[in-house]
Parts: C-alpha cells; structure tokens; sequence
C-alpha cells in the first residue's frame, strides 16, 4: 500500500506555489493509479484561457474511469477553522455524457490519505453506499467541530475574550471561567473516544447513537456562540463584543444564559455518554 | 449555445441554481450578477453557512477575468470547482463549455 511521506505531508502553503504543486500533483497521480491500475484521464480543465494553470487544489486530481464514473480530489490548505474531511457522489455532465462521480475534499493527513483510499476502494467496486458516506462525513464533522473548538479557546482572541468579561461583573467572570474549562475538557476527553464514538455512529439509530447526535449538535452551538471570526480587537473592543453578542442573541446576558444552556446541556449529555461508553466498550 | 455553465447552491433543503446559455462568451460581471441572483435565493443561515463558499467562487470569476477568463472547448473535459461546508452544503461553479468571466467579449470572439 502506497505510504504517505513526511515530504508530502509536511507541504504547507502550496497553492500557487508551483514546485511544491507540482510535488502534490505526482503524488495524486500516483495513489490514485496505484488504488485503480489506470491510467490518468483527467475530466477537469485548470487553466485559465492565457493558459496559466490554476493551482488553488481545487481539484488537485481528476480522473475518469471507464467513461462512466469519476473521482476528483480537492486538496485544501490546512485551516483549524475549516472542514477536514468532506465527501460525496454526484452526477455532472460532460458535453451530454453523464459522469457518476466520487469527490473528495480534504486537508491532507495520514488520517485522511486513509479514509481516501478506504473510499475509492469502496467506490471502484460499487460498493459506496450513502449510508458509508454520511458515516464518515459525520464522523468528521465532529472532528472539525473539536478542531475549531480547541482552535478558539486557544487562540490569542480568545484569551482576550476572557479579558473582556474580567471588566463585567463579577458573576459574568465566573460563569465564562467554568466554562472555558468545560470546552478544554470537552476537547481532551473527546479526542481520546473518538474511534468509539465513531463505532457507535456506525452501530446505527440506537439511544446512545442518539445522545451522541445531541451531543454534537450542542458542541456546534456553543462554536457557534463563542466564533469570533468577525471580531476585531481595538480600543473599543468591549462595546464592538456587545454589538457583536447583542446581534447574535438580543443582549448580552441573553447570550450568556445561551451559552450556559448549552455548555450545560453539552455537559450532561457528555457525562451520559461517558457512561454508556464504558458500558459499550465493556459490551464489545 | 456555445458558451454555457451554471453557479449551483446545495443542501439538504436547497437546490438552487443559475445558468448561462449564449452565443458570447460570460461577461465577469455577468457572472457576478448571477451569484448575486443565486445569493438571493437563499435565507440569511444558507448564506452564513456557505459565506466562504460564495467568497471562494467571487475570487475565482475574478482572478479568472484578469487570465483571459475559463475557457471550455469540446473536448470531454469542463471546468468545475466545488466549495463545500458539509456533505451536502456546498457551491459548485461549473463551465460547461465556451468561455466565461472575461472582460469583454470581443477579446475573446476575434481569437
């Protein structure tokens, strides 16, 4: 099985960066022969019409395969803040012949080259099922969740965010203090169950798949809550937070009591699953 | 039609496209103007969740007009790029064939 190198893993800012696409490029070219035995036939121009190719990843590669089918690969730049993984089947037409194809999105990682290959795989026998691909989109849903959830509460902004609220009263302090540990430990405790919890989502519509679905669903509100994408720290930065919290939630004690609702939801459904967890790992 | 493509918005309950069909090639600002079109047709939460997207796809129509534009001859290929969110949320901006978001359209008919 063809390994992943450091050489490639370790590229970094390789859109329109022609040596290191170039490097990118031969190595799609390879893994995808090696999983298919085929030949290359791309389906996608990347060019622009002065004939300047357009190295934004998107796709890195594409290739037919037996006229009917396709699978097209989306390299993107590594970014807490944005999706790991993502796949899906589609059908696009190619001058009035309709193409069946696999496309994968990804930042490149041992963890997703995996999952690639796992797919196309399945794919090139037929037996990608949406079933498989709603599994694994979800399963890295909540792995971009996590990311962007530890990528927040340890970035330099948010640290600030804590410095804003230590000039509200006292109560607003404690309650983000207690908070902020929630979501640390939410991150380190999630990331150690992850394959489990990922096995449990494969397991199908049982009671713990279900507080498992809850459980991510809060984990995204609270990101939503505490995105501070928009936020621009300067002199008058507690005025702008408000303006900023007042128009996600009406006040800014509205948005507090959304974020303890949440975090405290979060944390009880995190506690059942940590104990139904221990009873499945027991079980299995 | 020699110049055709389309700007595609998914999702789990939107499909919403717009399309070109013409015998000149894809103004850049035409091109823009129908994602304006597009953005219209979504709620405030479907543009929240594909705000990168949609800023994704302006950038390329715009890097693409200052390239000579994208351009598509018959020869089993198009161009396509996606810019997805989720599974199922995502934009794809697809030139099926001619040219498109060029600058003016006599540039590229006199070639």
């Amino acid at each position: 099985m063809k390994q992943i190198s450091d050489n490639i893993l370790s590229l970094r800012d390789f859109t329109e960066d022609a040596e290191k696409y170039v490097l990118l490029k031969s190595f799609w070219t390879e893994t995808i022969q090696e999983l298919t035995g085929q030949g290359v036939n791309s389906y996608v121009y990347n060019v622009y019409a002065n004939g300047k190719e357009i190295m934004d990843g998107n796709p890195i590669f594409s290739t037919k395969l037996d006229n009917k089918r396709g699978i097209r690969i989306i390299q993107t730049e590594i970014d807490p803040e944005e999706p790991v993984f993502i796949t899906w089947k589609s059908q696009i037409e190619i001058q009035e012949i309709k193409i069946d194809e696999l496309v994968i999105s990804l930042q490149l990682s041992p963890e997703t080259f995996f999952e690639m290959r796992s797919l196309v795989k399945l794919f090139l026998v037929d037996a990608l099922t949406n079933e498989v691909i709603k599994s694994i989109n979800e399963k890295y849903e909540t792995i971009t969740t996590v990311s962007k959830l530890n990528h927040t509460i340890n970035s330099v902004e948010f640290i600030d965010h804590v410095k804003i609220f230590r000039n509200w009263p006292s109560h607003h302090f404690t309650f983000q203090n207690s908070h902020m540990n929630i979501l640390k430990q939410f991150y380190v405790d999630y990331s150690e169950e992850q394959d489990t919890l990922h096995m449990i989502h494969l397991g199908g519509k049982t009671n713990l798949h279900k507080i498992y679905s809850r459980f991510v669903k809060n984990m995204d509100y609270i990101f939503t809550l505490v995105d501070l994408d928009d936020f621009d720290f300067d002199k008058e930065h507690i005025q702008k937070f408000t303006e900023i919290v007042t128009h996600k939630c009406g006040s800014t004690d509205k948005y507090l009591v959304e974020l303890k609702k949440y975090s405290s939801l979060a944390d009880k459904q995190y506690v059942e699953l940590k104990d139904k967890l221990h009873l499945y790992d027991l079980e299995h | 039609m020699q110049h055709r493509g389309r700007i595609q918005a998914q999702g789990e309950t939107l499909e919403e496209s717009e399309s070109w069909a013409q015998e000149l090639p894809l103004l850049y600002v035409d091109g823009t103007e129908l994602l304006v079109n597009l953005e219209k047709k979504m709620t405030q939460k479907e543009l929240k969740i594909r705000k990168k997207g949609l800023a994704q796809c302006r950038q390329v129509m715009l890097n693409a007009s200052k390239n000579g534009g994208i351009r598509v001859a018959d020869m089993g290929k198009i161009f396509i790029q996606s810019y997805p969110k989720k599974q199922k949320e995502r934009i794809d901006l697809e030139v099926h064939l001619g040219i498109a978001f060029v600058t003016t359209q006599t540039d590229e008919t006199d070639k």
